[in-house]
């Protein structure tokens, strides 16, 4: 056995990998720089943690979804792999000083792009030896790409700093605008490209246009009592999340439950546990679900709410069919619901007319907190408040009023390509002649080789209708003492 | 009947409009000053302190108004005679459930989430799955599991096993509801646990209802633990337990055992006087050992214990008007801290 082999099988428990995983492990543990297009679910972590636990040192992985972090952290320390740690705002302070004394003994450490732009930070880890970087999502990088965050622009002098090592950059949608973006903001060095199509095959698509808001949920539980999951219904606010829920608990005859931020930490946890279990048929859930869910048999995702670019689309209905089989998405498109992405632009973005204020505040915060003092003083959103936090730091000198025209121009531009990528997902919704598939992947600069079956509405597919009989809920509710029994020692000690 | 609304009509009947509205809402939603320590001990309402932990005050004005609306509250901010036939079903619920969030909020949280993840973790080991996402993510507990664990060495099944008899025995004297909801809440091997939402919509009772008798039903686990030390329960509590201080008061105690006067201490830590006053009231009625004499002369503090005995008031100004004229508040709340426990709790009684 080789080495490589050696470490899956000890570590993973695996004797293979995946034909598209093998050589960017290779690469990596050669170490070559790489960018690695994927699509979502595709066992992309499995890439860059085994060099990672194969190497002598530390290597980053740079993640800007905290959910994220902590699925693949659980999944290590299930496999008991205890050299991986985070680092984020959301740790204690004796939990982040736990984790920096125990620097040297790690072999992952992942951690948030704010975290990793701190000076302390940056100190340290110059005293440990950093033999690899993995940016995760790395289209955040990219001004052009649909989650720009300008923190990522700080990634690549920590690079530097830190030695230059190997670099490794993880996207599952770039455009290849985007794609040459990555590489020149990371300062990739003829990087190793693994670019692969953004297409799903197995995901037949769908667009169901609705004439109104009682219309739209009257088609929801038409389609979800047919379809018995295990499905995502995403929606935008937590409101809506509650509202079909009930709505669905009490017009289906499915297992369904609410996933937001608004629920308790342990009822959250609680939920996805359940969901991946086979407890729950469907989930209302805001786009913060299913993050680095491993969850591969998800039939369906039903859009209640349309993303705000074709980028989330793709992200979002990744989240189906990663076990292979046939899946379905479905958006239920009602033309007013444009709001919502158009409200959520507007409100990532700095106000122009409180740029002004927005200086003053900065001028009289010390650096490491105006991001703080925006979201606190004026009410901004954290994405608005770093943009204009970003832009003050990086130019110190400039004078007021030269700064305050830029600025604007900057988030006239930001806006300007929101809108354009917006603008294109509505299109895509309201085409009603051409192959979606085939639109979707001119998008991302792809051609449709070979058209699977089914594929999407307009070439005449539908959506698969599965009775199920309608009792599953009537479930018996075991007594106390049974499932105590139970919870200890399991069903078969029946009549011990 | 809603379990907030008579929780709140409770609280106020054991105040006997002898405090503020506000002081039901601080005593429901479990803030830790020494007013309402020292109202809770007083008022014989432990079992309610904390038992409304997500009520905001906005939510609680809007409940006392209704209520006040309905006739439900009497203008003295007492419940009405004509509501006490349907308070009397909740008044039981409270009685049985075993709820002290007074002397339990904190220990209750620590000790559900040990227990939690110990049965999470032993029924994986014992039916052999080894891979799972624990169900408590809090460093300290997985810590404490992992430590036991190794302790137990090759008797860990055995006692998984004590502990599993003990829990039967414990959850027998409970309720069927509270059982019930305790053993939903955990989660096995095989068989994942349930979120409050999905216990009360099986129950049909309300969510705060439903956290209210688990947290009662762990209280009441750990009463038990504490005293058998031969059992595993006992294990997962923390030994040593100290009273319970609020941090400030906490650190006045530590001047004042420094040898610091009241006054001193004011000044020494820049607060009020009437500040360091309560931190006063509230050490003296958690720590035993802390004499009032110098304070307060001993005649007169049974002088004004008698007097709230024989008024049957804790109500300050009642009292102050019938004591000698040199009787101070301060004085009179000491002595009530001190001896609330001797002549105060015999001469009333619980309804
Ligand atoms: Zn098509």
């Amino acid at each position: 056995m080789d080495k490589k082999t050696e470490a899956l099988n000890k570590y993973f428990g695996f004797s293979s990998l995946r034909a598209y995983q093998e050589p960017i492990v290779d690469k990596l543990l050669e170490g070559t720089d790489t960018l690695a297009v994927l699509p979502t679910g595709s066992g992309k972590s499995i890439c860059f943690q085994l060099p990672a636990l194969m190497k002598n040192g530390l290597t980053l992985i740079v993640s800007p979804l905290l959910s994220l972090m902590d699925n693949q952290l659980q999944e290590l320390r299930a496999k008991h792999i205890k050299a991986a740690a985070a680092y984020n705002s959301f740790m204690s302070p004796e939990e982040k000083s736990r984790v920096l004394r125990r620097l040297s003994s790690l072999k992952l450490l992942y951690i948030s792009p704010e975290a990793l732009s701190l000076p302390f930070i940056v100190e340290r880890l110059k005293e440990v030896n950093v033999v690899m970087m993995v940016v995760d999502e790395a289209h955040c990088i990219s001004q052009w790409g649909h989650e720009f965050r300008t923190d990522y622009l700080k990634i690549g002098p920590v690079r530097e700093a830190v030695g230059n090592p190997c670099m490794a950059a993880f996207t599952a949608t770039a455009t290849p605008e985007v794609q040459l973006d990555i590489k020149k903001q990371l300062r990739m060095e003829e990087p190793a490209e693994y670019i692969h199509s953004v297409d799903r095959v197995n995901i037949a698509l769908f667009v169901q246009r609705c004439t109104s808001e009682r219309e739209k949920k009257k088609e929801l539980v038409r389609i979800i009592q047919n379809a018995p999951g295990p499905g995502l219904v995403y929606v935008t606010s937590r409101k809506k999340c509650e509202e079909l829920k009930k709505l669905l608990q009490e017009e289906s005859a499915h297992q369904v439950e609410a996933y937001h931020g608004g629920l308790d930490n342990e009822a959250r946890l609680m939920i996805q546990q359940q969901f991946l279990h086979g407890d729950l048929d469907v989930v209302v859930c805001t786009n913060s679900f299913g993050m680095g869910l491993n969850k591969a048999d998800v039939e369906f995702v039903l859009h209640y709410h349309f993303p705000k670019d074709a980028e989330s689309y793709i992200q979002e209905i990744g989240r189906a069919g990663r076990d292979g089989r046939q899946a379905w998405a479905t958006v239920l498109y009602l033309e007013e619901d444009i709001i919502i992405p158009q409200m959520l632009m507007e409100s990532e973005l700095p106000p122009v007319d409180e740029l002004d204020a927005a200086w003053e505040t900065a001028a009289s915060s010390r650096q490491e907190e105006t991001t703080a003092d925006l979201i606190n003083k004026l009410g901004w959103t954290e994405t608005a408040a770093r943009f204009l936090a970003f832009y003050l730091e990086k130019h110190p000198r400039k004078r007021k009023s030269e700064l305050l025209e830029d600025l604007e121009e900057k988030v006239q531009q930001r806006r300007f390509e929101k809108e354009k990528k917006l603008k294109v997902m509505v299109q895509w919704l309201e085409n009603s002649n051409t192959c979606r598939r085939r639109l979707l992947l001119q998008v991302f600069g792809e051609a449709l080789m070979k058209r699977p079956d089914p594929c999407c509405d307009i070439c005449g597919s539908t959506i698969p209708v599965r009775k199920q009989p309608g009792n599953e809920k009537e479930k018996v509710t075991a007594p106390w003492e049974m499932r105590l029994q139970e919870l200890f020692f399991g069903k078969e000690r029946e009549h011990e | 009947m809603l379990f907030q609304e008579a929780m709140i009509l409770i609280a106020l009947k054991r105040l006997r409009g002898e405090r503020t509205d506000a002081s039901a809402y601080h005593l429901l939603s479990g803030k830790r000053s020494s007013q309402t320590i020292t109202d809770a001990k007083w008022f014989q309402s432990k079992d309610l302190f904390g038992a409304l932990p997500k009520l905001d005050k906005l939510q609680f004005e809007r409940i006392t108004a209704s209520l006040y609306h309905r006739g439900w509250i009497e203008p003295g901010g007492v419940p009405a005679e004509s509501i006490s036939a349907s308070m009397r079903p909740w008044e039981k619920l409270v009685e049985e459930a075993g709820f002290d969030g007074w002397a339990y909020r904190d220990t209750g949280h620590q000790f559900w989430k040990r227990i939690a993840l110990l049965i999470q973790t032993l029924s994986h080991l014992y039916q052999r799955k080894k891979q799972f996402v624990p169900i408590i993510q809090d460093h300290a507990s997985q810590q404490w599991v992992k430590q036991k664990l190794s302790s137990w060495g090759e008797g860990k099944y055995t006692a998984m096993k004590k502990l599993y008899e003990e829990m039967a025995d414990c959850l027998r004297d409970m309720t069927e509801l509270q059982a019930f909801i305790f053993v939903y809440k955990l989660t096995g091997a095989e068989i994942l646990g349930k979120t409050t939402e999905q216990i009360s919509r099986l129950q049909h009772r309300e969510q705060e209802e439903v956290d209210y008798l688990l947290q009662g039903s762990i209280h009441t686990l750990i009463k038990n633990a504490e005293n058998q030390p031969e059992t595993v329960l006992h294990e997962c509590l923390d030994t040593g337990g100290t009273p319970e201080l609020t941090v400030t008061a906490q650190k006045t105690l530590d001047f004042i055992n420094k040898g610091f006067t009241l006054e001193a201490v004011a000044r020494s830590r820049g607060l009020k006087v009437s500040t360091i006053e309560d931190h006063f009231v509230e050490i003296a009625g958690e720590i035993k050992e802390f004499s009032i004499d110098q304070l307060v002369p001993p005649k007169q503090q049974e002088a004004i214990r008698q007097a709230a005995a024989s008024l049957d008031t804790f109500k300050l100004k009642t009292l102050k008007e019938q004591l000698d004229a040199d009787t101070t508040y301060f004085a009179i709340r000491l002595a009530l801290a001190k001896g609330g426990q001797k002549s105060g709790q015999k001469n009333r009684s619980i309804e």
